[in-house]
């Protein structure tokens, strides 16, 4: 017989600030800031991102090869920037699912290792030429070394309740990751629909209101059909149709903000006023449109055989 | 009238003639037809007269009936129970008669001859007729005459004293009662019965377990069917008793334990007991192995009819080499040589945990002597499963199993102090890739860092400390037998 003790939940109070920017070669910068609470009872060890796409793109990601020239196995620690080399990245990708995630590199378990209450780190990052979209991080807590961890002959069902409280020991928080892909070559009417799945998403996740969505869901319908039809006018018509519906709650969401702010300010005002959409939805929306037409104009002048130089920056909350 | 009657023994008393077994007459003789009816119609008249007196009879028998039924009843119950008592005490199996009609053959003799050629019997009149004629009416040289054949009652030919006035000369038929030659069994012989005008032979049966072989999993259950059966198919209207036993082949399923008989559990047959058809099931251990079902049938021809069960996992396989990791444990000479088995999606897993040990920046531990940040050594890779999985026994004793390790889907890796372990510094790093690489959808690998299992509450009892050692309460002493046990993939 084998006794399990389970062990507390976490007990952090984390906050996690996105950022989105495109760098060259419609390559997108994803960072993130990292902050426990002051009033945190654990130093935080892990940030996770499970569940993303099995596609999801990473750059820089290393791929040891098969001899049958499968790709064996794909190694992320390279891929994934940290703040300093007290964290290291890791990750897997499986058939279902990607996996990332930084660690706290601790020689032990003692428990007074991480990210300590109160401090907060920048610098956690990765560059991808997927879109944003909103997903949840996992944020663990130093709860020292795992305790017995049961097992069973066969997955019992207790064993399944023991792996549901195991798989809850963590403070979800809403960051921006590659959940949008990007077709290659680029095709605004694949992209926009790819936007438009993931947006459908948002109601079920309390990130936008029914009724919000579905004028969303009506006006990136029509946006892809119209560059379906080669009619980008018509389309950026739309665009800039649902540019306007996500300004209507979050008026500064295209500011320009400087590196140190982290969009801190704008999220005081928007509190007490009812929202119709997420303010981290509404930038990520904001940036993945704002993407498509910047690729378009791109396109336009590749065309006229000029060449954009632009970058463009935005913050995600 | 041309029918054959057998004669009853009163019948036979009456014409003084002692018959040899399974022989009859088939009419008494009668030269002439006419003297012949005359007969049969004083016969008639005497069933008349007995009639009559059996009418008579009928109304005493009426009042007697219900006294003589409740007596009979305690009578047959009281045979009943000496039967059952006697089989009881007897031990002796109650046998079944197999019975079929006899064959009727016939032959012809002419009445002074009669018993002369009583051993040239045919299968038919007509042909027993031809047969008497050529060898007795012709052979004996008499003048000439015709043959005429059988006419259904009498075989005739022209009679030679044609003068005399009389037609034509008959010889009469007579029948005797064969048993045939039996289709099923034929070494056993028929024996006729006179009293019941039958053939009966003792009924054999032969025994049948269906299906005769089965592949199930340690611990699982499959339901078998004995069947007895007549030699041709049928049921036996008899219950023949079945004996059911469990056995298993020693140093099966992967546990070379050097047995000459197999001390292992047998696994459990039940009904042990039954007879004719009935469905047996046998309930395997945690153990794998070879086990044989045997249902023995004394009173069928082949005794014992056999069933082979194999007790596994299937589709375990050796875990490919690779310069990942390397193996550890299973020595040759030892029980369980064969120790590294594993489902191919588990030992896939094992690979990429290897190759992210390897292969990771993360896992580089300084070196205290060149105070250089090295690789690990590879993972030491000690039990995974047996060949067909089932319980692992460690100490080959039966028991004291591995904590799984019955599924191919779960492995030891050294992490002790002993060459190729992980580095304790690296416990809580491998552990996080644990969760990356075998977390499956939870994200939260099951796995153990593994002390001696020890005796709960044993002062010698080394547990898991904070700091990741297995020390003894009592001793201090680090255990040498620490090490991680992984589940590499979701159970089945
Ligand atoms: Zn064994
Ligand atoms: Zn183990």
């Amino acid at each position: 017989m084998i006794t399990a003790q389970l062990k507390t939940a976490t007990k952090t109070e984390p906050t996690i600030l996105s950022k989105n920017k495109l760098i060259e070669n419609w390559i997108i910068r994803y960072t993130y800031t990292l902050s426990n609470g002051s009033k945190a009872k654990q130093p935080i060890e892990d940030v996770m991102f499970r569940g993303l796409p099995p596609k999801a793109n990473i750059l820089n990601s290393l791929v040891i090869t098969g001899s049958d020239n499968s790709n064996l196995i794909e190694f992320f620690e390279s891929s994934l920037a940290v703040p300093n080399n007290q964290w290291y990245g890791s990750g897997a990708r499986h058939q279902e699912e990607l996996i990332i995630g930084w660690h706290y590199s601790a020689d032990s378990f003692d428990p007074q290792l991480g990210l300590q209450p109160g401090a907060s780190l920048k610098g956690f990052g990765f560059n991808s030429i997927d879109l944003p979209g909103v997903w949840i991080a996992q944020i663990v807590g130093n709860v020292g070394y795992h305790h017995f961890q049961p097992l069973y002959e066969n997955d019992s069902d207790v064993d399944e309740l023991m792996s549901e409280i195991e798989y809850n020991d963590f403070v979800p928080r809403n960051v921006a990751a590659p959940m949008i892909s990007v077709s290659a070559p680029f095709d605004p009417a694949i992209v926009m629909e790819n936007i438009r799945t993931h947006v459908a998403t948002w109601p079920g996740k309390q990130l936008a209101e029914a009724a919000f969505a579905a004028q969303l869901d009506l006006n990136l319908q029509a946006a892809a059909n119209a560059y379906r039809t080669n009619q980008p006018e018509a389309a950026k018509g739309y665009i800039e149709i649902l540019l306007d519906m996500i300004r209507r709650d979050h008026k500064d969401i295209d500011r320009e903000d400087d590196e140190d702010n982290d969009g801190k300010n704008d999220s005081q005002k928007t509190n007490t006023q009812h929202l119709t959409i997420d303010r981290l939805a509404a930038r990520v929306l904001d940036f993945d449109l704002k993407y498509v037409l910047k690729r378009m104009r791109h396109e336009g002048e590749e065309n006229d055989g000029k060449k954009s130089k632009d970058k463009e920056s935005r913050k995600e909350r | 009238m041309g029918q054959c009657v057998r004669l009853t023994e009163e019948t036979k008393k009456i014409i003084g003639i002692q018959y040899s077994k399974g022989e009859a007459m088939s009419t008494l003789l009668f030269w002439a037809t006419g003297n012949r009816q005359q007969a049969t119609g004083n016969r008639q008249q005497a069933t008349g007269n007995r009639q009559q007196a059996t009418g008579n009879r009928q109304q005493a028998t009426g009042n007697r009936q219900q006294a003589w039924l409740q007596k009979h009843r305690l009578t047959r119950w009281l045979a009943k129970l000496f039967v059952a008592l006697s089989l009881v005490v007897s031990g002796e199996a109650l046998a079944e008669v197999e019975t079929v009609p006899p064959v009727q053959k016939w032959a012809v003799a002419n009445g002074v001859n009669s018993l002369w050629n009583f051993n040239f019997y045919q299968l038919s009149k007509s042909e027993a007729c031809l047969f008497f004629y050529n060898t007795w009416v012709v052979n004996a040289g008499y003048p000439p005459h015709t043959y005429i054949g059988d006419n259904g009652t009498y075989c005739r030919w022209t009679n030679f004293f044609d003068h005399l006035g009389i037609a034509a000369q008959q010889g009469i038929y007579w029948s005797k009662y064969d048993c045939p030659d039996p289709n099923v069994n034929p070494d056993v012989p028929y024996t006729y019965r006179p009293a019941t005008n039958t053939c009966e032979r003792e009924l054999k049966y032969k025994l049948t377990l269906t299906p005769d072989s089965a592949t199930i999993e340690p611990g699982q259950s499959y339901e078998f069917t004995a069947t007895v059966t007549t030699l041709d198919d049928k049921q036996p209207g008899i219950s023949v008793p079945v004996s059911v036993k469990a056995e298993v082949e020693a140093n099966s399923g992967g546990h070379d334990h050097g047995e000459k008989v197999a001390k292992r559990d047998k696994g459990k047959v039940s009904p042990a007991n039954g007879s004719n058809s009935f469905q047996i099931n046998f309930t395997s251990t945690q153990v794998s192995g070879i086990h044989t079902i045997t249902a023995t049938c004394d009173q069928c021809v082949n005794k014992t009819a056999v069933a082979k069960v194999n007790v596994m996992v299937a589709s375990l396989e050796t875990i490919p080499s690779s310069a990942f990791y390397a193996f550890i444990g299973g020595e040759e000479d030892k029980p369980h040589h064969d120790n590294h088995y594993l489902t191919p999606a588990a030992a896939e897993r094992l690979l990429v945990m290897a190759i992210n040990y390897r292969s990771q920046q993360r896992f580089k531990v300084l070196d205290w002597n060149t105070n250089i940040r090295v690789t690990p050594s590879v993972l030491h890779v000690n039990d995974a499963s047996l060949m067909w999985g089932g319980r692992f026994d460690i100490k080959a004793n039966w028991t004291n199993p591995h904590i799984t390790h019955m599924r191919g889907i779960e492995v030891d890796i050294r992490a002790n102090d002993e060459v190729g372990a992980i580095d304790a510094r690296n416990f809580k790093a491998f552990e996080k890739m644990l969760d990356d690489v075998v977390g499956g959808k939870t994200g939260r690998a099951k796995y153990l860092l593994e002390c001696t299992a020890d005796k709960p509450g044993s002062l010698l009892k080394h547990e898991r400390k904070a700091e990741n050692l297995c020390i003894s309460r009592l001793t201090l002493s680090p255990d040498t037998n620490r090490h991680y046990h992984i589940r590499l993939i979701g159970a089945k």
